[in-house]
């Protein structure tokens, strides 16, 4: 199996006024084509950045990118087009991602007018093609965004990201803005375009319930950093990183028997900007120890199971 | 229905605003057909009825020349809307330009051209017309630039601002990962969904560049005597007001009804773009 | 409210109907929902974006927009008193003393300008006859209370992260010790170990100073949570009432189950979801009958006429349902 996307020590930083904001620090993973990799985290993790910095919507700070094996870290504006060709974007919020003034067809229909000459004939048949794929009905074709619900919305997003056929799309978010039960209608619907079209996903969430269902791996980020790394399934039945045990202990389960014993976290998210050498998690972690202010690294603790925390690479925990 | 259509629908329920509309449509047919409308020639002097009053033989009387005031007020609207409109036309397009790349590229362009702007617009804006016509001198196109930087910096503004606004919006990034080049990226997804602010902008600013046309042509600048232009009729024929008021009531009046149609109709659609503004 | 009789439900709502009007348009918000509450318990509403589960929570605080928003029928009982029939004054008595309300935006919520501290001490002096010396030590308190250090009372609401706002919000709701608070949504913009940290917090409150509660939310888990009874809403009714334990281990409502079903599962690993098929309905036309029959995979022929009548499946648990049965037979995922 060849990696599709393999990211190494990939490092976007912004500046801000207070000092530099580590956004994404030192990641790295590599994702198998036609797999689907979660990327989980809380909000300011820097999961949505480290999903824009690799299809080069923001330019990276440090590290490589590679894409089918291609340093595609530093490309060119030529080159830039054509990746945007095999890689997409699916925004978390359908209300904003699609121009209020567009018809669904001439929203859809965008990415081939921006970069190929095709007869406007053609065009409307890819269209309608799309349409049909993502479940949009006809009669909508002409309607604007504004008539139409969330789900459809971001159907016609979805339609938009996949007519030049991409063979690797980050999906940001894409179902967090919609109610449950359309929520399982679009991800159904990126299940099946996925195995229909053999498309790699990198599927960026903060939804843990959402994240064990699609991915086939897992990652989980915390303030800019990868803390664990492995199988989905994995992950749920055996957590090692403590960040990793607190979000699942913290998520609101359904199961009311027997009533879930909550881990609470105490103390505040330390900051972004400029933050200390050691693990990030240290202050809201109850396990931390001198060690844990020295620079942690992801250690393979278990086969495909990594792990950024020491103690748990020390077998203490 | 489109956000266009409806508010087209918004317009037409706005009476004053359709008003408005027709006097603007009614003066523009007007200034095209001139020649056919105008009983007479406006520059041809009769000096038997110098300063006469309005009669059967002239609708609005005499100016002090003896040219009939009607043919001159409707050869006046060439110059005056002509002069209004050209000047919109003008900074809008100019404003456009500038508001778009500072707006949506931000960063240094944005610093450099906006402190320039500031300068512009920290003198008032008759006091920069009156300046530039003087180096200049009088004429249609010299007015046409005076009148216009002002009206430029003030689009460019609000230009920029609209897209300030909108610059977080998700659609245009992803209108970067679609591959939409900057040009196209500007065109179809940023003015269609800034501009509305510049067209109430530009409706109210054609009212407004026609009375500072005027105003330059009251004091000699801009398009002076014998050109029918309705300030410089005013201008030429104030020596005879108290005596002969005919000759500056009418040109008044249709710089009065014309600025009221475009000011109304700058209202109504600026109630139409955004309801939310009127209750 | 002088009322000491427990059995008595303290809050009871019946038969509330609101309607907004939007130019010629009706939109029916609220369409006949009843339900009761007794002390110390709390009420979790669930329902998707525009079921009228806010809508609800308005009309109890009497804060709907008077523009638009019309009562049409019902009453909201508290303590045995109709509050839509009070006056405008006395109702201002009624808001922060004994009801009050947590939005969903705690940055909405608080005045970026004034110091946090303030905003509670303002609160307090607002609904009570403390001194300013007093409400300031009890606005401390309160800080404290929701686990914000005392010392923070100084500080701008810029300079607190979210959990901490909406732990503010918390404090100022519950400075005056009302008997009943409304919480629309509380945790929705919180990451999910702040949201475990304030909905943690807000039960310890609860069970310290006796508040009823009605919870809105969009969450199963958050109810499961906190929440001793369970409301489901669809287009504006109630489609199923009971205890946590009725709703979460027999839900009889179709619509319950698809909720249920919808929720990707922690422990059971499926290819594919189980989505509920279709559409919310356009409330500005209802279909006929049981509002939920064209997404209904039960749905017979006496399900698409008439008002579907609510029928009481087990002791206090109701269902808006005339399948029940089948549904029943169905297994819970």
């Amino acid at each position: 199996m060849t990696s599709l996307v393999e990211v190494k020590k990939l490092k976007k930083y912004f500046s801000s006024a207070r000092g530099l904001l580590h956004a994404v620090d030192d990641v790295s993973f590599s994702i198998q084509k036609g797999k689907i990799l979660g990327v989980v985290g809380e909000s300011g993790c820097g999961k949505s950045t480290l999903g824009r910095t690799i299809i080069h919507l923001h330019e990276s700070t440090g590290g490589t990118i590679q894409y089918n094996g291609k340093d595609i870290t530093n490309p060119s504006a030529k080159e830039i087009r054509q990746l945007r060709e095999k890689m997409q974007i699916i925004f978390q919020d359908p209300y904003s991602s699609l121009d209020p003034r567009m018809t669904v067809e001439a929203a859809i229909s965008e990415p081939l007018l921006a970069s190929h000459k095709i007869s406007a004939r053609k065009r409307r048949e890819e269209v309608t093609r799309m349409m049909e794929m993502v479940g949009i009905d006809e009669r909508l074709r002409y309607a604007y965004p504004h008539e139409l619900d969330g789900g459809r919305r971001q159907r016609i997003v979805i339609a938009r990201a996949l007519i030049l056929q991409p063979e690797f799309v980050v999906c940001d978010e894409p179902v967090s803005a919609l109610d449950v039960s359309i929520q399982a209608q679009v991800l159904n619907l990126l299940r099946d375009l996925q195995k229909k079209q053999n498309l790699t996903y990198m599927f960026v969430t903060h939804d843990m319930s959402v994240v064990r269902h699609i991915s086939d791996e897992i990652c989980v980020m915390y303030l800019g950093q990868i803390v664990e790394k492995c199988p989905a399934k994995q992950l749920f039945e055996k957590p090692l990183h403590p960040y990793t045990q607190a979000l699942i202990s913290a998520i609101p389960s359904v199961d009311i028997h027997p009533p879930k014993n909550r881990e609470i976290l105490s103390g505040e998210i330390t900051s972004p900007i400029n933050p200390k050498p050691g693990c990030r998690f240290c202050a809201r972690c109850r396990y931390a120890q001198n060690q844990c202010h020295q620079p942690q690294t992801l250690n393979e603790v278990e086969p495909d199971h990594f792990v950024a925390c020491a103690r748990v690479s020390d077998n203490e925990l | 229905m489109s956000a266009n259509e409806e508010m087209i629908r918004r317009l037409a329920k706005d009476r004053l605003a359709m008003l408005g509309l027709l006097i603007f449509v009614a003066e523009i047919i007007v200034a095209v057909f001139a020649p056919l409308i105008a009983p007479s020639d406006p520059f041809a002097m009769d000096f038997t009825s110098m300063l006469s009053a309005p009669s059967s033989a002239h609708l609005m009387g005499c100016d002090e020349m003896g040219r009939d005031i009607f043919s001159r007020i409707i050869y006046g609207t060439r110059y005056s809307l002509g002069l209004g409109i050209s000047v919109v036309v003008v900074s809008t397009i100019a404003g456009t330009i500038i508001g778009a790349i500072v707006g949506y590229f931000g960063g240094v362009a944005d610093a450099v051209i906006m402190r320039i702007m500031d300068v512009f617009q920290s003198i008032p804006s008759l006091l920069q017309s009156v300046v530039i016509s003087v180096v200049l001198g009088t004429g249609f196109f010299n007015t046409l630039l005076a009148l216009s930087i002002h009206r430029t910096v003030g689009s460019a503004r609000l230009l920029r601002g609209s897209i300030m606004g909108m610059r977080h919006m998700e659609y245009l990034e992803a209108a970067d990962a679609l591959n939409c080049s900057k040009l196209r990226t500007i065109l179809k997804h940023v003015l269609p969904n800034s501009f509305t602010p510049m067209i109430v902008y530009a409706t109210a600013g054609i009212a407004s560049a026609i009375m500072s046309a005027s105003t330059l042509s009251f004091i000699g600048l801009g398009i002076i005597a014998p050109t029918p232009e309705w300030g410089a009729m005013i201008s030429s024929s104030r020596n005879y007001f108290i005596e002969y008021p005919h000759t500056v009531l009418f040109p008044g009046l249709a710089i009065a009804i014309t600025v009221f149609a475009l000011s109304v109709l700058g209202d109504g659609l600026r109630d139409a773009l955004d309801p939310k503004l009127k209750n | 409210m002088n009322s000491k009789d427990q059995s008595a439900p303290f809050l009871e709502v019946k038969d509330l109907e609101v309607f907004y009007s939007a130019g010629k348009q009706k939109v029916q918000a609220v369409n006949g929902v009843s339900f009761s509450l007794q002390k110390g318990r709390s009420l979790g509403l669930v329902g998707e974006t525009g079921a009228g589960k806010t809508t609800i929570a308005k009309a109890i605080l009497r804060i709907l927009p008077h523009a638009s928003a019309t009562v049409k029928n019902g009453q909201i009982l508290l303590n045995g008193t109709n509050l839509l029939s009070l006056s405008e004054e006395r109702m201002r008595d009624i808001r922060g003393n004994e009801i009050a309300m947590i939005f969903q935006d705690p940055m909405t919520a608080l005045n970026p300008i004034l110091r946090v501290g303030n905003q509670i001490t303002e609160a307090i002096l607002h609904h009570s006859s403390m001194t300013k010396a007093e409400a300031e030590k009890h606005a401390m308190e309160m800080l404290e209370m929701v686990g914000i250090p005392a010392e923070r009372f100084g500080e701008y609401p810029h300079q607190f992260s979210g959990g901490m706002k909406q732990r503010v919000v918390i404090a100022i709701a519950l400075a005056c010790n009302p008997a009943l608070l409304l919480a629309d949504e509380p945790t929705t913009a919180l990451d999910v170990t702040i949201q475990a940290q304030v909905l943690h917090m807000i039960a310890g409150l609860k069970e310290k100073l006796g508040t009823s509660m009605i919870l809105i939310t969009h969450d199963m888990g958050v109810v499961a949570s906190s929440c001793d009874d369970v409301a489901i809403v669809y287009a504006g009714q109630i489609v199923e009432y009971g205890t946590l334990e009725q709703i979460f281990d027999h839900p009889s409502h179709p619509y319950t189950r698809g909720l249920f079903n919808a929720i990707p599962s922690m422990n059971i690993d499926q290819e594919y979801l189980e989505p509920i098929d279709g559409l919310p309905p356009d409330p500005t036309h209802l279909p006929e009958g049981c509002y939920f029959s064209p997404r209904c995979k039960y749905a017979a022929e006496a399900c698409k006429t008439g008002n579907m009548p609510v029928i009481t499946t087990a002791d206090g648990h109701l269902c808006r349902c005339c399948q029940y049965n089948l549904v029943a037979k169905d297994e819970k995922k």
